[in-house]
């Protein structure tokens, strides 16, 4: 009795097994086997341009909201040649080279293969690229701009640069778990327009979830690396880099809500402003993205931003019960590394002119973030703020990484988190033991 | 909270004390931690504060920080009633919401310029880029700024590897870089007498003086000389001065030359000389350099010294102007 029933039980799951394998081949690759039929639904190709360099100027441009050369461009090498190392969870991928080279590049490629490695993340061959390309908000870009920035990419001189393959643990690399990824965290979305919103709400709307892939930083990441939604800007630490990406919507962390919008636009456009300064990767995007939008576009988004920002303070903040020796040792620390340029009440130095030259830690939204990574990383490599067209000599802060130890750096965190008004939790040596271990010092 | 607590604190000494940032951070305002101020008045003790930049910082580390628990832990042995008064002081400033703090003191220190905007540098590379004190940052003062620009660069772009620089010039424009290297190229400072003391011998010494003043025309290696100036002080705008660097940092870059971990704007020159010179020789090269006293005269020479420039097989992308071929500039 037992065998027929064991027999049926497998045909049984024989039968899912291969349902559900058609189902992700047909989740990934239906639209082209109906090419034909879904030609019409597909947006058309625009005609020719009338004016080709108008054209690359606003792909320029594009390129630069996406911040398309952070990962496509190695270090010191052309410009979109791809190459460059991104390392994940699973593994490392090489960025591919978009330069027009006809072997190694995209020069072999049209219109609708460009759109369909943007809209559908797949490859001119059919190929399905792997989610470290952000292809769930390049998704949401229009073809007119897909092709603009193809014509932008077209225009560059061509550089033979084979890109190196992924190194990614098996089986992640493999198209069946590409395909498996995707048809649990990725489907094909233009963006959606909001008519109960303004003009401007939706232009913001469409470059935080497209072009700007704020989220593929600003929302927490699952145990299989996809991010959020293309709207979801909760917050989420950076793997790999290691830094937290605060949740936009939340106005203790961030304060968009309560931030006037031309703070806002000046922190995307010279990376820093009255409330805040950027720092880690959100200063390459300003450095390399932002800073080169106009005042308009920037305005678009921050109108988005506020309009997702919760003015609701979360709840109440608890201070620190701090020890004596925990309270000393921070004093201390701070008195040797901190107070020159932060100032005795933590108020910062402002220039004549009215710059903020160093931040003032008293009140600083950054300083009071329940997650201490980024301050750990300030701490221990210290730097510089993005050097922008209006803000081209930022003061910097020395690295601390040699000299400071992790007790060292616990305790003085602790003391600006707990002194001048602040309050936040302690931050323990262990903390800054697995943040520095991360980054292999 | 008690005297376990301030053990526990004293026997992890690690590296809280340190000198350097320039001294001049004690202040007298006050602070919502009284006992803070006790504890600096002890600092002045031992002596950490007046130190120079080059001082070890490894004294102010260990002893310093000794010297402030002993005082702390005598504090409490004799003073009872004045340490348990600070203590409840302090428990209530740590506790509890800090009153509204006093005005700030004035801030003279601060000033809008170059020196203000260079401290992440100067913070190893010495106070005005003088050379750390540990004996391993180069000096950058004086060095010319075409070459300093240059190195700047190629942290930028990955032809040099040193993560902490890497991470500080990332987010910073060519131009501003440019300005750090002129302003590090015009100060004018004091050098330090050679310090090397490495064993080796006089005939290993005589070895690197030849390959240094004569080179090895035979394997088609230069005179160090022809290109680093006759002083051996560099020659403007783009050759570094190869006296007055620690040891440690000489053998270190030699070492990454021939490597090829450290790299100059293609066609490298200097990988390809220091790539013909064996291996064994460039410790007596760098032990030669690091005995020798400055020149009275330690400015970059204007111009390479006289003479036919570089063949044709030794072009310098950082250097066009020595090759007899011009080399590229990114």
């Amino acid at each position: 009795m037992k065998a027929p029933r064991m027999a049926r039980i497998g045909w049984g799951l024989a039968g899912a097994l291969l349902a559900l394998t058609a189902f992700v081949a047909w989740d990934n690759w239906g639209d082209t086997w109906l090419a034909p039929a879904q030609q019409d639904a597909r947006p058309p190709a625009l005609a020719a341009p009338l004016e080709p360099t108008a054209q690359i100027e606003r792909g320029h441009y594009l390129a630069r909201a996406g911040n398309c050369v952070a990962c496509h461009t190695a270090r010191g090498a052309a410009p979109m040649a791809g190459g460059r190392r991104i390392e994940t969870p699973f593994g490392t991928v090489f960025s591919s080279n978009l330069t027009p080279d006809a072997r190694t590049g995209l020069g072999a490629w049209n219109s609708q293969d460009f759109w369909q490695a943007l809209h559908h993340g797949r490859s001119k061959d059919g190929r399905l690229l792997t989610p470290a390309f952000p292809y769930n908000h390049t998704s949401v870009i229009t073809r007119a701009d897909s092709d603009d920035l193809l014509a932008w990419l077209q225009s560059l001189p061509a550089v033979d640069q084979a890109t190196p393959p992924h190194t990614l643990i098996w089986p992640v690399g493999t198209q069946a778990a590409l395909a498996v990824w995707r048809s649990l965290f990725f489907s094909p979305r233009p963006f959606q327009n909001d008519p109960a919103q303004s003009a401007e709400w939706n232009r913001g709307a469409y470059l935080v979830q497209g072009l700007g892939h704020c989220a593929a930083c600003h929302s927490p990441r699952n145990a299989l690396g996809a991010s959020g939604a293309v709207d979801d800007l909760s917050g989420g630490l950076m793997p790999v880099l290691n830094w937290y990406a605060p949740n936009l919507g939340s106005d203790p962390e961030t304060g968009l809500a309560s931030t006037p919008l031309r703070d806002t636009v000046q922190l995307l456009r010279t990376g820093q402003s009255p409330q805040a300064q950027t720092s880690g990767p959100m200063a390459e995007v300003v450095q390399h993205g932002t800073q080169h939008m106009t005042e308009t576009d920037l305005h678009a988004m921050a109108v988005y931003l506020q309009s997702r920002a919760q003015k609701t303070a979360s709840a109440a903040p608890v201070r620190a019960k701090v020890s004596l020796a925990v309270a000393i040792k921070g004093l201390k620390t701070y008195e040797r590394h901190c107070v020159q340029c932060h100032g005795e009440q933590g108020q910062g130095i402002t220039t004549a002119a009215g710059a903020v030259a160093y931040p003032a830690l008293a009140g600083n939204r950054a300083v009071l973030l329940n997650d201490p990574t980024n301050l750990v990383q300030m701490v221990l490599y210290g730097g510089y703020g993005p050097a922008t067209a209006l803000h081209p000599r930022p003061f910097g802060m020395p690295p601390a990484v040699l000299e400071l130890d992790d007790r060292d750096i616990a305790t003085v965190l602790t003391h600006l988190r707990t002194q001048w008004g602040n309050q936040a939790s302690e931050v323990t040596p262990l903390q800054v033991n697995r943040i520095r271990a991360a980054q292999g010092h | 909270m008690g005297i376990g607590h301030l053990a526990r604190v004293g026997g992890a000494a690690g590296a809280d004390m340190q000198c350097g940032h320039g001294g001049g951070i004690l202040k007298g305002g006050k602070s919502d931690l009284d006992i803070g101020h006790g504890l600096n008045g002890n600092e002045k003790t031992t002596g950490c504060v007046h130190m120079d930049v080059q001082s070890p910082t490894r004294y102010c580390r260990r002893f310093g920080y000794r010297q402030e628990m002993l005082t702390l832990m005598n504090t409490w042995k004799w003073s009872p009633v004045w340490i348990v008064s600070t203590l409840l002081a302090c428990s209530a400033a740590a506790l509890a919401q800090s009153p509204p703090p006093p005005a700030a003191a004035p801030r003279p220190r601060f000033a809008d310029n170059m020196a203000e905007r260079t401290r992440a540098c100067t913070a190893c590379h010495g106070d005005q880029g003088r050379a750390g004190p540990d004996g391993y940052y180069p000096r950058l003062a004086g060095k010319p700024a075409g070459y300093l620009h240059n190195q700047l660069r190629n942290f930028a772009q990955g032809r040099r590897h040193y993560e902490l620089m890497t991470r500080l010039v990332d987010p910073l424009s060519d131009e501003y870089l440019g300005e750090m290297a002129r302003y590090f190229s015009a100060l004018q400072l004091p050098y330090a007498q050679p310090a090397a003391t490495n064993t080796i011998s006089a005939e290993r010494l005589a070895k690197g003086q030849q390959w240094v003043t004569q080179g090895n025309p035979s394997l088609g290696v230069p005179a160090c000389t022809q290109c680093h100036g006759l002083r051996l002080t560099g020659v403007q705008p783009n050759v570094p001065g190869l006296l007055g660097l620690p040891l440690d940092y000489l053998n270190a870059q030699l070492g990454a030359w021939q490597t090829g971990q450290r790299q100059a704007h293609a066609p490298d020159c200097m990988a390809e000389v220091v790539r013909r010179i064996p291996a064994e020789d460039l410790i007596a090269v760098s032990s030669w350099l690091a005995r020798q006293a400055l020149p009275a005269d330690t400015h970059p020479a204007p111009r390479p010294p006289a003479g036919p420039p570089l063949p044709a097989t030794l072009r310098c992308g950082s250097a066009p102007e020595l090759s007899s071929t011009a080399g590229g500039q990114p």
